[in-house]
């Protein structure tokens, strides 16, 4: 079951870091003024050497980090947050799974896919309760220290400021990590339990590279609409010259057997041939050596899976001599190591969908489904410790309920409010940025056509671009919590990927470390204590 | 300033709540016992406005509305959107389970039950090439009304549209002379062992003598 929604991005890694750089940059170039600025105001003419002073200060503390101080505080950590009872967040946990099976068995009378139903709901409750555990503890650890002056106790021996933000952060961290190891494997018991007599799949896939025929064989980026309102799927004319190409990277072991695997979806204009679904065929194809190999055509399994094993040696008939020919995959039909299949709909005035997810080679042997199940809890544990972060930080400088909030506003809008930033930014947002979406408000035009006057729409237009630039900052500062969702591959019976998933994950947790770190220093280090 | 004592304060608080006891235990007893239960326990058995007189009792959709205090209908919107987004995304499997929860939370309304139960029928059916995939969303339609008739069972609306389920989709659809061969032998061999599925057609019979 891949649906539209589940479609492989692959991460680039280069083009990240160079983001994270110009975006970190910006942001520290701003603060350095602002600070300056409020230097001058304060201080007068001898303000921006204080600063600096300060600052070498900074560049010391960081350069003798001691990691024994660290352990050490991420132990008491640690501690505390087990003596205010955080772990009985199970009982909550236990209570769900305990009735869960009211709610979920039998959801679809079709038990493989209620598999997807039990995944989602496993990793979605696990999800909810570490992040609201981690989000509380780490929110309101340090401003709790403050106000019952234990940290006045730890701020006098001889510990730097980085150090508590740093060990606070691997306390909470730890907390969580523990209560996500405990409810991820009853979880995973959960599961097979409930799907015991489904199996339990964790395929792996190579994707290719997707372009599209029109029905003249001219090469086009995408396929047809036929009226479907998400567009990740272009359709192909069937009995036409219509396909779409998929290029795949081939394994350089060279295995004798390549395993296809297929799940398109068929659009009829007419009844056509009721009794059987569209038909397809695979055409392996070699440009250079104009080679054209029609595999054995197939009924289209919508929603499900079509599996095709290709073996090494190939016996087709030659379109043009009309006679039996034997090729090999890797000598003969591979070009530079990329495998060409043409995927064609063959009954004529019907259409075949395909999208890049539709249509991958299964590496085999599969990969037990425990190995999925745990990359996609890395997802999860990845997202919480950049929670445990972010809490630790706004803990530094704001007292524990406004350190939560601020939590939950980057958590919402990290998630569903990201999509609605991108296309405002991209210029994509339907009606256009603020000015021109209030404009079409009070004149009441629609969100969609052309405004009448187009010297008001370009003006408008303008106006909007204006913000973008901070906008853009806004959307790289505020992390995009969609990325550590992998329990969809898994409820899908698909290893998660490194490049599309787990990486680009890896790299979002990654780059908030120095910056979440850097901040909370700051704010520890010019908040006063005895402030309670 | 009241300046009785914290014993005398509560002591206070106690009468209080007794005397408050009388007539929320005249107005709220539940019904069962001798007397017939309390006044609002007698006035809903007498104009039949309790759940059990409004249909067969499920414990889950019940646990579901208690847990959720007042925010029902926020949640039920909730549920909603997703629905759509899964329609809109083809994640049929979600899309059955979301109209399973939307379902728990509004067990009595009864256009939700006829507008989820015509989605599956009608407009999920549709998006499927293969006959015996749209015959199973079909059944999926019409097993949903019915399971709506169980619950809401002095509704007629339901029963009216489930009979029209197996009329239309089944008697008169583009592909009613497989619907029809299926509904006395349903095409999944493995489950319904070349019978017809007990729960839509239990005596075997043609879908126009059902309907």
């Amino acid at each position: 079951m891949l649906a539209l929604s589940l479609q492989p991005e692959e991460f680039d890694l280069a083009f990240g870091i160079v983001r994270w750089l110009i975006v970190f940059g910006v942001v520290l170039v701003v603060s350095l003024l602002v600070s300056l600025v409020g230097s001058l105001a304060t201080y007068g003419g001898t303000g921006p050497a204080r600063l600096f002073s300060r600052l070498s200060f900074a560049v010391r503390d960081f350069v003798s980090l001691s990691p024994r101080r660290i352990v050490a505080i991420g132990m008491l950590t640690y501690r505390e947050a087990i003596r205010r009872k955080a772990l009985l967040t199970f009982v909550v946990f236990a209570v769900l799974f305990m009735f869960a099976s009211w709610f979920l068995t039998g959801s679809t009378d079709r038990p493989e896919q209620d598999v997807e139903v039990y995944v989602g709901f496993v990793f979605t409750t696990i999800s909810w309760l570490v992040l609201l555990v981690g989000g509380v503890l780490s929110c309101f650890g340090l401003p709790e220290d403050i106000r019952l002056r234990s940290l006045h106790t730890v701020v006098t021996k001889p510990v730097r400021r980085n150090e508590i933000v740093l060990g606070r952060m691997l306390g909470f961290g730890a907390v969580c990590t523990l209560m996500l190891v405990l409810m991820g494997f009853i979880g995973q018991i959960w599961i097979m339990r409930q799907a015991s007599g489904t199996e339990l799949k964790c395929r792996v896939p190579i994707y290719g590279k997707l372009k599209f025929l029109d029905r003249m064989g001219v090469e086009t980026d995408k396929g047809l609409n036929v009226g479907d309102i998400v567009e990740t799927r272009g359709f192909v004319e069937g009995g036409t010259k219509g396909a779409a190409v998929f290029q795949f990277k081939l394994p350089k072991s060279q295995p004798e057997k390549l395993r296809f695997e297929s799940r398109f979806e068929a659009f009829r204009t007419h009844k056509g041939a009721m009794d059987r679904t569209l038909q397809v065929r695979y055409l392996l194809v070699n440009t250079e050596k104009d080679l054209r190999v029609p595999l054995e055509k197939f009924n289209v399994a919508e929603f499900s899976s079509n599996e095709r094993d290709v073996d090494r040696k190939l016996t087709y008939t030659n379109e043009k001599t009309l006679k039996k020919e034997e090729v090999d995959l890797y000598n003969d039909v591979q070009q530079d190591g990329w495998l060409t299949v043409f995927v064609q709909c063959l009954d004529r005035g019907q259409y075949l969908g395909a999208s890049r997810g539709d249509f991958f080679i299964r590496e085999l042997p599969d990969r037990s489904f425990t190995t999925g199940y745990w990359k996609a809890m890395c997802g999860v544990w990845l997202m919480v410790i950049l929670l445990v972060m972010i809490g630790v930080t706004a803990s530094c400088f704001v007292k524990g309920p406004v350190a939560c909030l601020l939590c939950f506003c980057v958590f919402v809008l990290g998630q569903p409010a990201h999509d609605f930033m991108d296309k405002l930014v991209t210029g994509k947002q339907v009606g256009g940025g603020a000015t021109e979406s209030l404009y079409r408000l009070v004149t009441q035009a629609n969100q969609t056509a052309s405004l009448e006057n187009q010297s008001i729409e370009k003006t408008l237009k303008a106006i909007d671009r204006v913000p973008s630039g901070s906008l853009w900052i806004a959307k790289h500062v505020i992390p995009d919590m969609r990325t550590f969702s992998m329990a969809s591959w898994v409820g899908k019976g698909l290893d998660v990927p490194w490049y599309s998933a787990m990486l680009p994950s890896l790299a979002v947790t990654l780059g908030y470390i120095l910056p979440c770190l850097l901040l909370g220093y700051f704010s520890l280090s010019l908040r006063e204590l005895e402030s309670k | 300033m009241n300046q009785a004592s914290s014993r005398q304060r509560k002591m206070a608080y106690l009468v209080g709540i007794l005397v408050l006891l009388v007539p929320i235990i005249g107005l709220g007893m539940p019904s069962g016992g001798q007397a017939g239960g309390g006044a609002l326990a007698r006035m809903r058995s007498n104009y039949d406005l309790g759940e059990s007189n409004l249909g067969q009792v499920d414990p889950t959709s019940a646990t579901m509305n208690l847990v959720l205090l007042g925010l029902r209908g926020i949640a039920v919107n909730i549920l909603r959107m997703d629905l759509d987004y899964y329609k809109d995304h083809k994640e049929w499997s979600k899309m059955r389970s979301t109209t399973k929860s939307v379902i728990l939370l509004q067990p009595h309304y009864i256009e939700v039950w006829r507008f989820l139960s015509w989605n599956l029928s009608y407009n999920v059916s549709a998006e499927w090439d293969a006959v015996p995939e749209r015959f199973h969303w079909v059944k999926e339609g019409g097993k949903f009304a019915q399971e709506g008739c169980e619950r809401n069972r002095d509704n007629a609306e339901l029963l009216w549209d489930v009979g029209k389920t197996w009329s239309q989709k089944i008697g008169r659809s583009d592909e009613w002379r497989y619907f029809r061969k299926y509904f006395v032998k349903d095409p999944d061999e493995k489950t319904f062992k070349g019978q017809a599925d007990p729960e839509i057609n239990p005596e075997q019979k043609d879908n126009y003598l059902v309907a």
